[in-house]
């Protein structure tokens, strides 16, 4: 990475990488040792016994996954100013995310005594029916994102092991995190006419390639299923608080440097107007019309609205500590967020002049590293993305294998499972759906920030309704739940296919041709006049939640009086009254009286 | 409220950035145009910074001052658990 130490710096990303695995290893082992069992073992499994903190909350709520301090920057070495309007609204993002429903679902989690997400719906609604298809959508969707996940993990272990591959080079880690795919293996698929000898060559290095790519494979589905599995929802969540203060500490390394080396902002942008154009400097962009203002709207729906609405986000919310602990939350997710995006379109939009005319754009990032800071400080920037592809990874495992062990196992097969048969079943659930999601990944798939949008506007659209009408409205009911999780989720698939059926298909249908915005290829879909999938996926789930909701029989009082209005500390689940109904009349009348001034509390936003 | 909160930004942000910080094709933009604030274009100084500051602050004092506190309950996990092997058992 320098050429000072070319022997000694190689190893530099190694080094940071096997830190970093230890630390996380270490975080495993502490979040396992340091917690008791105080609500059950799958409360503290999978939700760390309701206790995060207020910094746990903001830095884990933050959406960037690895792909995202790559792809990020090196939007805003291509388009310039215009990406800075694209990820403003992460101005009201902790306000959307967290503040929109967090108390509620914090308080619904309680009240009926939720540990998944599938559990929520199903308690909130009263409807197995619903759980089964939230932990159906949520694996779907999850493990295309996992198995993703993990390729770019293997693939970022596979450049900085030494098994006789050429030298880890920064650019290609950062090529490979950003696509899953890396540029030499590209190059082995293309049929080779000439030398004999050269396609021998290439042959024996795709081979080597090969190996390299399953190594690092191993190596990192053990490394994360180990921490994971040991440590569950508190290993997850502390090593994701690690990784963010490690990409914090980057930007704010990289900040001075790229200022010191530039002279002033004013003469990046026109350096950048002179390479690119006038785009460069506004909207929509540079070179194409990567952001018109029907995806600037679409983008504040995005960020700031379906950010609520991601299962890792609704899961966090049942698990913060107290009101306290999530308004702090708030304030400090707004000081992060100012701290790394602003800083990191300075830093990018500076890179133009710094590093002018890359010819891949993706390595602006790595190049830029490279060239400002010395090699160990380079190493630690560069190891940021590994950090989070890890971090992911975990939260998400847990998500899964929650789902199969409370929702599947011990709700549809074992009701009656023992407190030890459910804690080994977790252990083995969290394995086997680390097992299972390397064995599809040893097939690397493509395009991997891609496939994150993707699954993230499925899931916000699955999951967003159901939770805001299951939060605030009394009246909302479980088919109304089900037709806003199915519609949303539905149209996003839809309008996916659409964009890679290609423009015979829209044409057939009638539909004007795709146009053409956003990122020029790969996993693009099919933005509907203009607009983004999640923008109508959000839109028919609202329609669908609220209308099928009052054309279906309201819900049973009992069930919204537990659950809305204060009732008390000996106030059963609503599980309890859906055994005894007894217990429940004395509540069902309640729900007639007027609102108490707690409930009424409890029931603003 | 924080639903407005957001629409206030959605809506400013979006029509100031489209008004002046998008070339459009009545309006072509060139290098003269960016009237540098603070080494920003003025578009994204006035479109995008300026808000982020504001909404920081509203953030901060809404987060810190209005927001109220409120009793999330008691955990039902147990119960919870109890009742599915109870409605298992039956």
């Amino acid at each position: 990475m320098n050429e000072g130490a070319p022997g000694f710096s190689q190893y530099v990303p190694l080094a940071v990488l096997i830190v970093f695995t230890i630390v996380s290893l270490l975080l495993g082992l502490a979040a396992n040792l340091l917690t008791s069992v105080k609500q059950g073992f799958l409360q503290k499994y999978f939700l760390g016994n309701r206790s995060m903190g207020a910094v746990a909350a903001a830095l884990t709520a933050a959406v960037m996954s690895g792909g995202s301090f790559i792809g990020f920057p090196s939007l805003i070495y291509s388009f310039g100013w215009v990406v800075g309007f694209w990820i403003c609204s992460y101005m009201i993002a902790p306000m959307t995310v967290m503040g929109l429903m967090g108390k509620r679902v914090g308080q619904l989690a309680r009240r009926t005594g939720a540990i998944t997400l599938p559990d929520l719906f199903r308690e909130r609604y009263g409807s197995p029916t619903l759980g089964l298809l939230t932990s159906l959508i949520i694996i779907l969707f999850l493990s295309a994102f996992m198995v993703a996940q993990f390729a770019a993990g293997a693939t970022i272990m596979k450049f900085v092991l030494p098994l006789g591959l050429p030298p880890a080079d920064a650019v290609a880690i950062a090529r490979a995190t950003e696509t899953g795919l890396d540029e030499s293996s590209e190059s082995v698929a293309e049929p080779n006419e000439g030398n004999s000898a050269e396609t021998a060559a290439k042959e024996a290095r795709a081979a080597a390639e090969r190996r390299a790519y399953l190594i690092g494979l191993l190596i990192f589905t053990l490394t994360v299923v180990t921490y994971t599995t040991y440590g569950g929802f508190l290993a997850a969540i502390w090593t994701d608080v690690f990784q963010s203060l490690v990409m914090v500490v980057g930007v704010m390394i990289l900040l001075p440097l790229a200022m010191v080396k530039l002279g002033g902002l004013h003469q990046a942008t026109l350096a950048g107007i002179d390479q690119a154009g006038p785009g460069f400097a506004f909207g929509p962009g540079a070179g194409r019309a990567f952001h018109p203002i029907t995806l600037g709207i679409s983008y504040f729906v995005m960020w700031a609205i379906t950010g609520a609405g991601q299962p890792s986000t609704l899961v966090r919310l049942m698990a913060f500590k107290d009101s306290r602990t999530l308004r702090y939350a708030l304030i400090y997710q707004t000081i992060y967020n100012v701290l790394v995006y602003v800083p990191l379109v300075f830093i990018f939009v500076a890179a133009r002049s710094i590093l002018p005319n890359l010819a891949a754009s993706d390595d602006a990032m790595p190049k830029l590293v490279q060239t400002l800071a010395n090699p160990y400080v380079a190493g630690v920037i560069m190891a940021a993305p590994y950090g989070a592809v890890l971090s992911t990874v975990s939260g998400w495992l847990l998500i899964i294998s929650s789902g199969l062990v409370r929702d599947i196992y011990q709700r549809f097969l074992r009701p009656s499972a023992s407190e030890k048969e459910i804690t080994r079943a977790s252990y083995i659930g969290t394995i086997l759906v680390g097992i299972c999601v390397a064995l599809v990944a040893v097939d690397r798939p493509p395009y991997l920030q891609l496939i994150v949008v993707f699954a993230s506007s499925g899931l916000a659209a699955a999951f967003l309704v159901p939770a805001l009408i299951g939060c605030y409205w009394r009246r909302a009911t479980a088919p109304g739940a089900i037709a806003a999780m199915l519609g949303g989720a539905g149209v996003t698939l839809l309008l996916y296919a659409l964009g890679q059926g290609g423009i015979g298909l829209t044409d057939r249908i009638g539909l004007p041709a795709n146009p053409d915005i956003g990122p020029a290829a790969g996993l693009r879909p099919y933005y509907l006049f203009g607009f983004e999938p999640c923008v109508w996926g959000i839109t028919i789930s609202v329609v669908l939640g609220i209308g099928v909701s009052l054309l279906t029989r309201p819900p049973e009082p009992a069930r919204v009086a537990l659950l809305f209005d204060y009732q008390g500390p000996n106030a059963p689940a609503p599980a309890t009254v859906e055994l005894h109904p007894e217990l429940g009349r004395d509540y069902a009348d309640e729900s007639d009286k007027p609102e108490t001034p707690e409930s009424r509390k409890s029931g603003e936003s | 409220m924080i639903l407005l909160a957001w629409l206030a930004c959605t809506v400013y942000c979006c029509v100031y950035c489209y008004l002046f910080g998008y070339i459009r094709a009545d309006r072509p933009l060139g290098a003269e145009d960016v009237r540098p604030i603070l080494g920003m274009p003025s578009w994204f100084f006035w479109g995008v910074i300026v808000p982020w500051i504001v909404c920081g602050v509203f953030n901060v004092v809404y987060a810190g001052f209005f927001m109220a506190e409120d009793d999330l309950g008691i955990d039902h996990s147990v119960e919870l658990e109890q009742d599915i092997r109870e409605g298992g058992a039956e």
